[in-house]
């Protein structure tokens, strides 16, 4: 990655949470080191208290680092000016549940120095964006977790940031909601922001990041690409189409990788992700209104119905 | 008339005594500030880091590290202050060398000693050194953000409808006229008390929890995660808080202050409008008593509460018994007074006490003797007699007109020539607020008569009138005045008022202070602590000050267990020994203490207003309570900003 403008910097980044004596309750991060560039999405992958959490809370300096250092555009995680080019939504969108959605873009714009102009002109727009146009006068106690989502990270993105930290920016999120935040996050990739993003959802992290850091027990495991993390060196995939499975073809397959050493493990056909098919389910049933599936129905063999049972079939 | 009397807990604090104030200031201030940097460079040492490094990111690079190690150098100095005090202090216990003079008096004494300049110097240290690095970082605050935060927390509370509670004033007004003495002698003073009360104790409770509970909250429901992760300085939420906060205290307060003025206004009769709805501008003189056996305190009637002292009348034909005065002095006359053309207005309200069966509500008479504060009692009755010779001797007229005429013109040439004006037989009522008109002329000749300012001008010799039974008059300073102005009632309410709001904004500054640090309830507790301990400042201090009898607690829980009289002294004995000692201790660590506890009776204004007297601006509100307040508040100010930049904004996850 050399030449590449580094953003986010760990060195040697340690959090040590005492109690009130001063004595070590638990070892949340130990000696990280890490680099995020400029215009990558970055994702942090760890179970339940692996300390992604603490790592971003470090370096958005809600935490002090017992040991190391955490910077931030070069700045010292501390820093607030460095808070100008950053903008950040935490795991659950903790905003002030009184206000609407378009008064917690101004609060928010206020803390910047944006000008009321500007404020409303980019409050509107990120409305627009979120999809909240329709429910910017409602207060934000009102909304659904998705809506807070959403406006949460309207707010995040109401200085324009090159830096954008979103902790779990898809949890409790529907699918729908999933696929908006994903697309999302990399359209703003897209845009030459550098996102920051922390999750325990791997098919997120494998679907929009380019670089993941793997934590465990507050220590990193592994870091790099996604592409180069996944990739098992030991199997070979083989796609093809036009056929269909027979034994004849499996012995085929089987001569021709024994000949190079190798050993079928499986045959069969490609199934796409739950995701994949929830989507197009759900892009089906808005273009065609009205249309239901049906269950097909076990009979109770004491009785009948007067048609003599129901099909399993898609109606119109 | 009825009565009306301003009867204060302490005299307000004076221009003349504000150096000391400051001293007092700095020393306490600067003791806490000296305290903590003692501690926190202790930690630096042991931890071995270079004190102040970390504190000065705010500072140029190049100027960081001098200004670090001359920040250290002057927290040393400022330190080794304290402690040489203290060693005075123990070295003097010894009492060698009478070290004790040059102890510090903590604002005890007019005259500062050496030990005063040492502490005060050491706190100013402590203090320039603790404020050093918080004034880089407030060049950083933008009053942008801490407006938006302000506004924030006005929102905040309207839309949990926090503003109901300033309905809960209106049962006050709809319920309180079942309670409230309908005596119109008492109909000002009650209203006013009951108003003031429920708005002061429902505003104090807002006050406290609104600022206790806010940032604890948003810590709590990790709001803050939001702010403090934009551009915004730690402190800008402490103020933005204390702001939002403070100004919807203050929008409530002059709301229901308006509403209660009015409650007050339609509420009360036409006799206690007339009597006590006014503003009277008072000018108090020193108080003395001449012929008594304490010319301070006069003669003790054996009243409890002895705020009155008095001088006793003699009987009719008594010449042995010489005559008791009470007398005012007045240090200076105001010019616009000694220019006006009017008779000047001299109020008094005195306690009649009965030596003999009377008639009740009987008055008895007085004589009342305005005169150069240069004369002496004997100088006085020399030329009272010759004035008497003179006004014996004047010309008289046959026509009463041109009698009264030629009498007036007498008056005023005795006024001329000697400064002196006697009203005889004035009949003096119990607990009445009586007057009397001097001519103008008199305190012309009086101001203008003063050459020497250490000289007073005036003084008012007050004496009963020899009669055939013996009666006391009880007078306290506030008790007679010169009435210099008589001012709108509405206003001076509204000035009480701003009495109430200086122990909110003490309340909302320290429970927002205390909630930098701890939880919601506990930064409560602490500030609902600290303000009911201020209540009590006059008893802490005389406990503090070992002049409460019966000692200590445990001496005084020895006395209760054993049934002993508060009085006796305890049997010489190795347990009474220990017990004085630890009540010693203990009186020792309370006075320090005491320096932390604000005076809140201070801010207590109603006195005034109940009872017509004009709350002063300069000497009453800007002295007396704004200037303390911000005196106070500044060094919990200093606090909060410390506690809230070294404060993990996150918890544990």
């Amino acid at each position: 990655m050399a030449g590449k403008e580094v953003i986010v910097e760990t060195r040697k980044l340690t959090k040590i949470y005492r109690d009130f004596w001063g004595r070590q309750k638990k070892v949340a991060l130990r000696a990280l080191n890490l680099q995020v560039y400029r215009g990558e999405i970055f994702g942090l992958l760890g179970p339940n208290g692996s300390g992604k959490t603490t790592t971003i809370k470090l370096l958005l300096g809600l935490l002090f680092p017992t040991d190391g250092d955490a910077l931030v555009f070069g700045q010292p995680s501390g820093e607030v000016k460095k808070n100008e080019r950053i903008g950040y939504l935490p795991e659950e969108s903790y905003l002030y549940r009184f206000l609407n959605a378009e008064e917690t873009l101004d609060f928010y714009g206020r803390l910047f120095k944006l000008d009321a102009s500007v404020r409303r002109e980019r409050a509107a727009k990120l409305i627009e964006r979120v999809g909240l146009a329709a429910d910017k006068k409602r207060v934000l106690k009102e909304y659904s977790k998705g809506m807070r989502q959403r406006i949460g990270l309207a707010q995040a993105l109401i200085n324009e940031p090159e830096l954008v930290i979103l902790d779990e920016p898809t949890s409790g999120l529907d699918p729908l909601g999933t696929r908006w935040m994903k697309d999302l996050i990399v359209d703003l990739r897209d845009r030459g922001k550098t996102i920051i993003m922390c999750s325990h959802r791997l098919e997120d992290v494998q679907d929009i990041c380019d670089r993941v850091a793997i934590l465990a027990e507050g220590e990193l495991q592994k870091l790099g690409s996604v592409k180069s993390l996944l990739e098992d060196v030991q199997r070979l995939e083989l796609r093809a189409k036009g056929v269909q499975v027979n034994d004849e073809l499996k012995r085929d397959l089987e001569a021709v990788l024994a000949k190079h050493g190798g050993e079928l493990e499986f045959i069969g056909h490609p199934t796409t992700t739950l995701e994949e098919l929830f989507l197009r389910i759900i892009a089906e049933s808005k273009a065609h209104p009205g249309r239901r599936y049906m269950p097909e129905l076990e009979t109770p063999k004491a009785m009948t119905t007067p048609t003599g049972g129901v099909d399993a079939h898609v109606k119109r | 008339m009825l009565f009306a009397a301003l009867v204060l807990p302490r005299e307000p604090l004076q221009w003349t005594q504000l150096v000391s104030a400051i001293h007092l200031w700095l020393q306490n201030a600067g003791a806490v500030a000296a305290l903590g940097l003692g501690i926190w460079l202790l930690a630096q040492f042991l931890q071995k880091r270079q004190p102040f490094t970390d504190a000065l990111t705010d500072v140029p690079r190049p100027f960081a590290g001098m200004l670090a190690n001359v920040l250290t150098g002057l927290a040393c100095l400022s330190l080794v202050g304290f402690l040489l005090i203290v060693g005075l202090g123990i070295v003097a216990s010894f009492n060698p060398l009478r070290l004790g003079r040059f102890l510090p008096t903590a604002g005890r004494e007019a005259n500062l000693t050496v030990g005063d300049y040492i502490l005060s110097a050491s706190g100013l240290l402590a203090l320039g050194v603790a404020l050093t690095p918080m004034f880089f970082g407030l060049l950083r605050l933008r009053w942008r953000r801490i407006w938006a935060l302000a506004r924030l927390s006005l929102k905040e509370a309207i839309r949990n409808r926090v503003v109901i509670v300033f309905g809960l004033v209106l049962l006050v007004f709809l319920f309180a006229g079942w309670f409230l003495p309908s005596k119109a002698e008492d109909q000002v003073r009650t209203y006013v008390w009951a108003v003031y009360f429920s708005i002061w104790i429902l505003f104090l409770m807002l006050a406290g929890l609104l600022g206790s509970l806010s940032i604890p909250n948003d810590i709590k429901s990790q709001s803050i995660h939001t702010i403090v992760t934009k551009p915004v300085e730690k402190f800008e939420i402490v103020l933005g808080r204390f702001l939002g906060y403070g100004l919807l205290l203050t929008i409530g307060l002059v709301a229901v202050s308006l509403l209660s003025l009015v409650y007050v206004a339609r509420g009360i009769s036409d006799q206690a409008r007339e009597e006590s709805y006014k503003a009277r501008v008072p000018i108090f003189g020193q108080l003395q008593f001449w012929g008594t056996r304490d010319p301070l305190k006069g003669e003790s009637v054996g009243r409890e509460f002895d705020l009155r002292g008095y001088i006793s009348g003699i009987r009719v034909g008594d010449k042995e018994t010489p005559r008791q005065y009470a007398i005012w002095t007045f240090e200076s006359l105001p010019a616009e007074l000694a220019s006006r053309e009017s008779p000047i207005r001299f109020e008094f309200t005195f306690d009649i006490f009965r030596l003999s069966k009377g008639e009740e509500g009987k008055p008895i008479p007085c004589t009342f003797l305005f005169a150069d504060g240069s004369l002496d009692l004997r100088q006085i009755q020399d030329k009272l007699a010759e004035i008497q010779e003179k006004r014996d001797k004047r010309p008289r007229a046959d026509d009463p007109d041109e009698d009264r005429k030629l009498s007036d013109a007498f008056e005023g040439k005795v006024i001329e020539d000697y400064g002196l004006y006697e009203l005889r037989g004035e009949q003096v009522t119990d607990y009445h607020t009586q007057s009397q008109e001097v001519p103008a002329a008199l305190l012309k000749k009086l101001a203008a008569g003063q050459k020497d300012p250490n000289v007073p001008p005036m003084r008012v010799w007050v004496s009963v009138d020899p009669a055939p039974e013996v009666q006391m008059l009880g007078a306290a300073r506030r008790d007679f005045y010169l009435l210099a102005a008589d001012r709108s009632f509405e206003v001076n309410f509204l000035k009480g008022v701003v009495g109430m709001w200086c122990s909110q904004m003490l309340v909302l500054g320290i429970a927002v202070a205390c909630s930098t640090y701890l939880s919601g309830i506990i930064s409560w507790l602490c500030t609902m602590f600290l303000f009911g301990a201020g209540l009590f400042t006059d008893y802490l201090q005389q406990l503090a000050e070992n002049r409460i009898q019966g000692g200590g607690p445990l001496q005084s829980a020895w006395r209760v267990m054993t049934s002993r009289q508060m009085a006796a002294p305890l049997d010489e004995s190795p347990g009474a020994a220990v017990m004085v000692t630890a009540d010693r201790v203990f009186t020792w660590i309370l006075g320090r203490l005491l320096n932390l506890i604000p005076d809140v009776n201070r801010f207590d204004l109603h006195m005034y207003v109940a009872n017509g007297f004009d709350v002063s601006l300069v000497n009453v509100l800007l002295i007396d309570n704004l200037i303390p307040l911000v005196g106070y508040l500044l060094p919990w100010a200093i606090l909060a900003y410390y506690l809230m930049k070294y404060r993990e904004i996150a918890n544990p996850t």
